[in-house]
């Protein structure tokens, strides 16, 4: 069974394009509504190291997920600026910003429903703040921490995330962890 | 050699790896991770942690050997050298890095020395382990065997 996705683990933040599957549609149907697809979760993960990402990649890929792939805090505001993620794994130490100042500034945009905040630091929102007059809906984002002194759970939790998982990451983390947000 | 007798030389090197600690259980995930499409996925990973760490212990010297030594700067690189160790099961090498971070955070010169030097040494140490590792799994699947999962 040959992957369509190209899984090389680079670094480069990629956007890949999520392909639904269209599961059935209703041609009867007159509701303004899509046909409906069964689309997989989008995930975002935020991480500078490059073996990391290498790793996390292959296992979400084994796992059926394709990720979007990110190297700082600030690039993590503007991927969830520009699309809505189902779930964003965040590491903590990240050179630029780091997980924990990234995260507070998303839950400020979903709790506002404006990148005020960002703005503030200096990121320029990807669209117009008009565009977000419902109030976004809260994703889960998981901590990845290195158990270093500086990254404990009680200090992810206070910066707004939801869960957390120590590194290094292994299969059974993230498979635990996507059941309990994608059941 | 026959495939029996490869795969055992490579069961007995990998078994003195993980013994020694050289190798921890992540190894295995690595090698979970090696499959019809991505059979050459622990091959390129490895590589990469090699090149970075590399790298790494490049940039590491050359802080050291600043007049004023940034030791936010030196932690950061350490940070990153532990956390990729740590992803592909380089055990020895994750294990200098906490001292060596101990010893940025001191303020310890010294000790930051000291720790630069050990933590090349147990590098190359793995690195050549490795390189030896791969090598016997490529002479396997040249004579028709499976790399088998290790530990």
């Amino acid at each position: 069974m040959i992957q369509m996705e190209n899984t090389s683990g680079h670094q480069n933040s990629s956007h890949r394009q999520e392909k639904p599957e269209i599961h059935s549609q209703c041609t009867s149907c007159s509701s303004p509504e899509a046909p409906e697809t069964k689309a997989k979760p989008k995930i975002l993960l935020v991480e500078d190291n490059k073996i990391n990402v290498m790793v996390t990649q292959s296992m979400m890929k084994q796992l059926g997920h394709s990720i979007d792939v990110v190297n700082n805090g600030v690039e993590a505001v503007r991927a969830v600026q520009r699309r809505s993620y189902d779930l964003v794994l965040m590491d903590v130490c990240m050179p630029v910003m780091d997980g924990l100042k990234a995260t507070r500034l998303i839950r400020s945009f979903e709790e506002t429903g404006n990148w005020d905040a960002a703005m503030q630091v200096g990121i320029e929102p990807a669209v117009p703040s008009s565009d977000s007059i419902l109030r976004p809906q809260r994703m889960p984002i998981i901590a990845m921490t290195a158990n270093a002194l500086s990254e404990s759970g009680e200090e992810c939790y206070a910066n707004g995330m939801d869960s957390f998982v120590s590194k290094p990451v292994t299969f059974q983390k993230l498979k635990e962890c996507l059941e309990q947000y994608f059941p | 050699m026959d495939v029996a007798t490869l795969q055992k030389q490579l069961l007995d090197y990998s078994n003195s790896l993980f013994r020694e600690g050289f190798l921890d259980k992540q190894f295995n995930q690595l090698q979970q991770l090696q499959d019809e499409t991505n059979p050459d996925f622990v091959v390129e990973v490895v590589n990469l942690y090699f090149e970075d760490s590399e790298r790494l212990l490049d940039e590491l010297a050359k802080t050291l050997d600043q007049q004023n030594v940034d030791f936010q700067k030196m932690d950061a690189h350490v940070h990153q050298l532990k956390g990729s160790s740590s992803s592909v099961g380089a055990q020895r090498v994750q294990n200098v890095c906490v001292a060596f971070r101990n010893c940025c955070e001191e303020r310890n010169i010294e000790g930051c020395l000291k720790c630069l030097q050990q933590v090349k040494h147990q590098y190359f140490l793995v690195k050549n382990k490795l390189e030896t590792l791969l090598k016997l799994e490529k002479q396997l699947v040249a004579a028709g065997g499976s790399i088998p999962m290790y530990c």
